[in-house]
């Protein structure tokens, strides 16, 4: 009997541990010529099928941060990490330009003084110089 | 040949030398270790029929393990050199280092781009990335389909144009080209010298990130031939002109045509392709499909696939009236089935490691992809696993 609460309350934590997810937001530069991207454009820039959003070219960033961007991988681009670097894999040995290397918070906040740019941060860390572009329900 | 080669170095050497201070160097490498294990004596299994050694009631590190690098150099934001190579076992059982492709990449805008060089073939899914086993789910991609054309790559051009419209994407590609190549014909163990002149190819891609459906259309005037063949069918042509002319595979017209789903959608991944080749010759028309399902439990993906070639007509009921090209036409036989279970799981951003079981179904006589010492050729169990790496 036990046994099988102790499976109920391992099931149920697992259920839960994807609410318990910080909330994830993209940012750009209050600055950029864009006030607003849809979930479908974020997926196809991050998939390298676009470089532009509404006629502008941005540029994606990654983050460093293991959890932000496995919350990234499986809430806006509804793929596992693996499934992510596999997806990268296939493009950077097909000859495809990768997108830049993954970075830490203070080379984001650094990258993001440039217009244009798009990064994935969680909402708490939102500062007064950027603006949300998508944000995840 | 030569001529086209030389015309081509020049191209890059002068676009380099016009870009030297803005050139960005990128080197990376990929390869897969891998081991197989076949329970049945009397075949060779094998990756595909460019390899001779395979597994053989024995353990085999030939199968998979290979060792590639590329080598992509940024001269501007529009142009691009890319190169990759790749060692592995060839059809004299050797180590062969080759030039896989390298191309000038030139993209015209957003939208359209152009590749000039050595181009892979567009057949399939994973075309492009065949070699590099940390990109695929399984070991090794089903036979039954990525077998069915033994060459991979040409010497050409290619147009892209991709494009969004609403939520959906689309990618068109045109390529024309030609190439030489040496293909290893193991029933007569001897090899054939084929010339591919006039191939065009057509690939058409559309979907969302999470479902893509994708068609392929490949023509080619194509050649074999050796001394034996050209014996074999000029002996033919005093007796039968139109049974030689039907069988020799002198400049006949050639065609594959594929189709293919694919879907990543909430950790679910399926994906399934269908080919068919038409080569009007002795080298037989057949067609082939696989369905593979796969659930992604974050590191660990296991997965199922079912596979199938058929020939358009059975080979080996041939009786031509010549008993050398009977046994050649019989040899043909590809058809055969096969049922996958595996687990890929991924160790870190640069490692791999897959597991996986077989079970091949040789269909008719002389039948399979696979070698083999008798005429009624038996099921195999085959376990196979692999570390896959890139860097």
């Amino acid at each position: 009997m036990r046994t099988f609460f102790k499976i109920q309350i391992i099931t149920l934590l697992l259920c839960i541990t994807p609410l318990l997810d910080a909330q994830i937001i993209i940012v750009t530069n209050k600055s950029s010529d864009f006030d607003v991207i849809s979930k479908e454009m974020i997926q196809y820039i991050y998939l390298a099928k676009t470089t532009k959003t509404q006629g502008i070219k941005v540029e994606p960033l990654l983050s460093k941060d293991e959890t932000l961007h496995r919350n990234f991988c499986t809430t806006i681009l509804c793929k596992s990490v693996p499934e992510y670097n596999s997806y990268w894999t296939r493009l950077l040995f097909s000859g495809q330009k990768s997108i830049t290397k993954k970075l830490d918070y203070k080379e984001i906040v650094d990258k993001l003084k440039k217009p244009n740019t798009i990064a994935y941060i969680e909402k708490k860390d939102l500062k007064k110089e950027w603006k949300i572009v998508y944000e995840s329900n | 040949m030569k001529r086209t080669k030389s015309l081509l170095y020049l191209i890059i050497m002068l676009t380099f030398s016009l870009h030297l201070d803005a050139i960005e160097f990128d080197i990376k490498t990929f390869g897969t270790i891998g081991a197989v294990y076949n329970d049945n004596e009397t075949q060779i299994f094998r990756k595909d029929i460019s390899q001779k050694d395979g597994s053989s009631d024995d353990i085999n590190f030939k199968t998979d393990s290979l060792l590639g690098v590329q080598t992509t150099i940024e001269i501007d934001e529009k142009l691009s050199f890319t190169l990759q190579g790749v060692g592995a076992y060839d059809y004299d059982d050797e180590i062969n280092a080759k030039i896989d492709w390298g191309y000038l990449k030139y993209a015209i805008n957003e939208n359209i781009s152009i590749k000039l060089g050595r181009l892979r073939t567009p057949y399939y899914k994973n075309s492009q990335n065949l070699n590099v086993g940390y990109s695929n789910l399984m070991i090794r991609e089903s036979v039954e389909v990525y077998g069915q054309v033994p060459f991979s790559s040409y010497n050409g051009l290619q147009l892209t144009y991709m494009d969004i419209i609403g939520r959906y994407f689309y990618e068109l590609q045109a390529g024309y080209g030609r190439e030489e190549l040496v293909v290893p014909f193991h029933s007569i163990n001897e090899k054939v010298d084929v010339e591919i002149e006039n191939l065009y190819t057509a690939n058409f891609t559309f979907g969302t990130p999470a479902i893509q459906a994708r068609a392929t259309y490949l023509r080619a005037d194509i050649t074999a031939t050796n001394d034996t063949l050209n014996q074999l069918f000029d002996g033919i042509r005093l007796l039968n002109p139109t049974l030689a002319n039907s069988y020799e595979f002198k400049d006949k017209k050639s065609e594959y045509i594929g189709f293919g789903i694919f879907i990543d959608y909430n950790n679910f991944i399926f994906s399934s392709e269908y080919g068919q080749r038409k080569i009007p010759s002795f080298f037989a028309d057949l067609h082939g499909y696989y369905a593979t399902l796969g659930y992604s439990f974050d590191k660990f993906i296991p997965f199922i696939t079912y596979a199938k070639t058929e020939m358009d007509k059975p080979t080996y009921e041939a009786n031509s009236g010549f008993a050398s090209l009977d046994y050649i036409l019989q040899s043909q036989n590809l058809a055969q089935s096969s049922k996958t279970l595996g687990v890929k799981y991924y160790i870190n951003d640069n490692l791999d490691f897959k597991f996986q079981y077989e079970y091949v179904v040789p269909d008719g006589e002389y039948g399979s992809y696979h070698l083999n010492t008798s005429t009624n050729p038996k099921s195999m169990n085959v376990l196979s696993m692999a570390l896959d790496f890139v860097f």
